[in-house]
């Protein structure tokens, strides 16, 4: 293929402490690709995702985004740099409204007073580095927008979840799962990110919500958005997906695309219950 | 009698309230125990008092500088010692903050020796009128320095932290940080950022708090804050552990229970020395039926643990404290 990789992560070997579990995993997305990762529980899905976001050592490997290597970078400047993550566990910040959950998602877009302090800063900050020829990144991130554009961007995310307007001003943590993998899954699309990496976003939920949740995801796969999921109901995965990964324990194990994984009579036998 | 508790319950929690929110602010952001709040507030009393001999000015310019000087100490706090223990849970900075505690305190006590100072300000008596308590018939006197003015002060403040948390993106970002770090950092949060803003912002208070205390008790000295600092821990833990709102709500009900025994104790003859069972009392009291306190709710896993071993050293230290005054 020709087309340059959205994201591509190379021999990645990472852990939480000295031992690693992730022993050189490679995975790819396309631009506007959807690819889902499957594999038994501690297989190392999750890891993958924190590794390839910052969230844990990588000790080998590189994480190449857009042409741009982010290996090592710190959350804060990937999420600034197009790609979102919405995790497994303790997705929401429960004692937040709604609406606040919302406005973190949009904390790096500045307006108002915090406009002018990140253009000053912007200015200063880049002023000195060029003066004392330092290299580095500046501390404040994210761009400088209207209020009306930043309001915009939460108009439009309710207009995919539009179940969310009438909690807004509630409590996040009074929600139901349902409701709160869709404060989540909205959180991690204020900033209209290129790539959104999703952690089990059908965990816990009754099977009518699964439906509903793998529906919204489908319809911002087809806004063209790039996705990695992972995702404990292998079938519907790779039901929905482009192309699947199978890890386990810690290494590639199957890769293709979702059709032929499907087919797979290994995969079958030991992932799609027979 | 009843009236005039009541009023000085109420002058009370101001003080107690301003140290309270501090020391839940870090609480809500570091999740440890400041220990070093209550020297903390003792600095900013002293240089309040420096700052006026030294600017000849009035104690408002006094109070302004001391309130930027503890929220700059308190920044260096963390620079130099709490970030460096960040991510190896709650016992290593706790003792930290004891040992920061210690030097501050003796520090002080070098620099200005142990006697009492005061802010000097002079109390036109005209200032000090009477009112009858309704109840008794009493002549209740409202001294405006030692009461009105912590009171008013303290209600503005409340006021201003509660819009800061509320409204503003960085009040926002630091509750967002409180109740949980690691998506903070994912949603694009500089969570250093407001690590440092949060210790300003407690050093503030504290600062606000010493200079209050040193009014209220009119009296200066290097055991100022750590005097409190037991009561501010039971308005904190009453409230509900890194709830600001909770530690509002904490400092009024610890510190008017606290002052309501006084009338109580000349009815009943009771020695008045037990006024401290009072606010540790209704503290276990409400631990004992809601451990989250009264405004917070359950929190992670880890911390009952370290609520239970601070529970225990707050009964542990009333007792003693108990016994040496008794
Ligand atoms: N915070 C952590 N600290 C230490 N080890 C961890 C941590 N989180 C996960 N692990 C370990 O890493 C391994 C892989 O875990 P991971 O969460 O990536 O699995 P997973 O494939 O996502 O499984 P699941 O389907 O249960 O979510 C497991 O052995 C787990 O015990
Ligand atoms: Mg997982």
């Amino acid at each position: 293929m020709t087309v340059a990789a959205l994201l591509s992560a190379e021999g990645l070997v990472a852990g939480y402490g000295e031992v690693p579990i992730l022993h050189g995993v490679s995975a790819h997305v396309d631009p506007g690709e959807l690819v889902a990762i499957i594999g038994p529980n501690g297989a190392g899905k999750s890891t993958l995702i924190k590794a390839i976001f910052g969230l844990i050592r990588v000790t080998e490997g590189t994480v190449v985004f857009e042409g741009e290597d982010i290996t090592r970078r710190p959350p804060e400047r990937i999420v600034s740099r197009g790609i979102s993550y919405v995790p497994q566990v303790a997705n929401t910040f429960p004692a937040l409204t709604v609406r606040e959950n919302l406005e973190m998602g949009a904390y790096l877009l500045n307006y108002g007073i915090s406009g002018m302090i990140s253009r000053v800063n912007g200015a200063v900050v880049d002023a000195l580095r060029k003066l004392l020829g330092l290299g580095g990144a500046r501390r404040w991130y994210g761009r400088t927008v209207t209020k009306a554009y930043m309001e915009g961007r939460i108009e439009a995310v309710l207009e995919l979840f539009p179940d969310l307007r009438p909690y807004l001003k509630t409590r996040t943590g009074k929600l139901s799962g349902g409701q709160q993998q869709m404060v989540a899954l909205a959180r991690a699309l204020i900033l209209e990110p290129k790539l959104l990496l999703i952690d089990e976003p059908s965990a816990g939920l009754a099977p009518r919500l699964v439906d509903a949740i793998f529906r919204r995801i489908q319809e911002i796969h087809r806004a063209g958005t790039g996705m990695l999921i992972v995702e404990q109901n292998a079938k519907k995965a790779l039901g929905m997906a482009d192309r699947g990964y199978v890890l386990e324990m810690g290494r590639n194990r199957f890769t293709g695309p979702a059709k032929d994984l499907l087919a797979n009579p290994d995969v079958r036998r030991m992932y799609l219950g027979g | 009698m009843v009236l005039q508790a009541l009023l000085n319950g109420l002058v009370e929690a101001s003080v107690i309230v301003l140290a309270a929110m501090g020391l839940s602010l870090i609480y809500g952001v570091k999740k440890f125990p400041n220990f070093a709040h209550g020297d903390m507030m003792t600095v900013g009393a002293y240089f309040a008092l420096w700052a006026t001999s030294t600017l000849r000015a009035g104690i408002v310019v006094g109070l302004i500088a001391s309130i930027i000087f503890v929220a700059i100490l308190a920044v260096v706090f963390e620079l130099l010692v709490f970030s460096r223990l960040e991510g190896r849970g709650p016992v290593a900075p706790l003792i930290a903050s004891v040992g920061l505690a210690l030097i501050l305190q003796n520090a002080l006590r070098v620099a200005y020796g142990t006697g009492q100072l005061t802010y000097g300000v002079p109390l036109p008596d005209s200032w000090v009128s009477g009112v009858t308590d309704p109840l008794t018939g009493q002549l209740v006197w409202i001294n405006p320095l030692q009461g009105v003015v912590p009171l008013v002060f303290a209600a503005v403040v409340v006021a201003l932290i509660t819009f800061i948390l509320q409204y503003t993106k960085l009040g926002k970002a630091m509750r967002a940080t409180s109740d949980n770090a690691d998506l903070a950092r994912v949603t694009g949060i500089d969570v250093r950022l407001v690590r440092y803003a949060t210790w300003a912002l407690s050093g503030a208070l504290a600062a606000a708090g010493g200079v209050m205390l040193g009014f209220r008790v009119n009296g200066i000295q290097p055991l100022l804050g750590s005097s409190v600092l037991l009561l501010v821990f039971a308005a904190v833990i009453l409230g509900g552990i890194g709830s600001p709102y909770g530690a509002m709500l904490g400092a009024l009900v610890i510190s008017i229970a606290q002052n309501l025994f006084f009338p109580f104790a000349v009815l009943t003859d009771t020695p008045v020395q037990f006024v401290l069972i009072v606010p540790f009392g209704i503290m276990v009291l409400v631990l004992l039926l809601r451990p989250q306190g009264l405004a917070g709710r359950p929190l992670g896993f880890d911390l009952p643990p370290l609520r239970a071993e601070l529970r225990k050293l707050a009964e542990s230290v009333s007792h003693s404290w108990r016994r040496l005054r008794g």
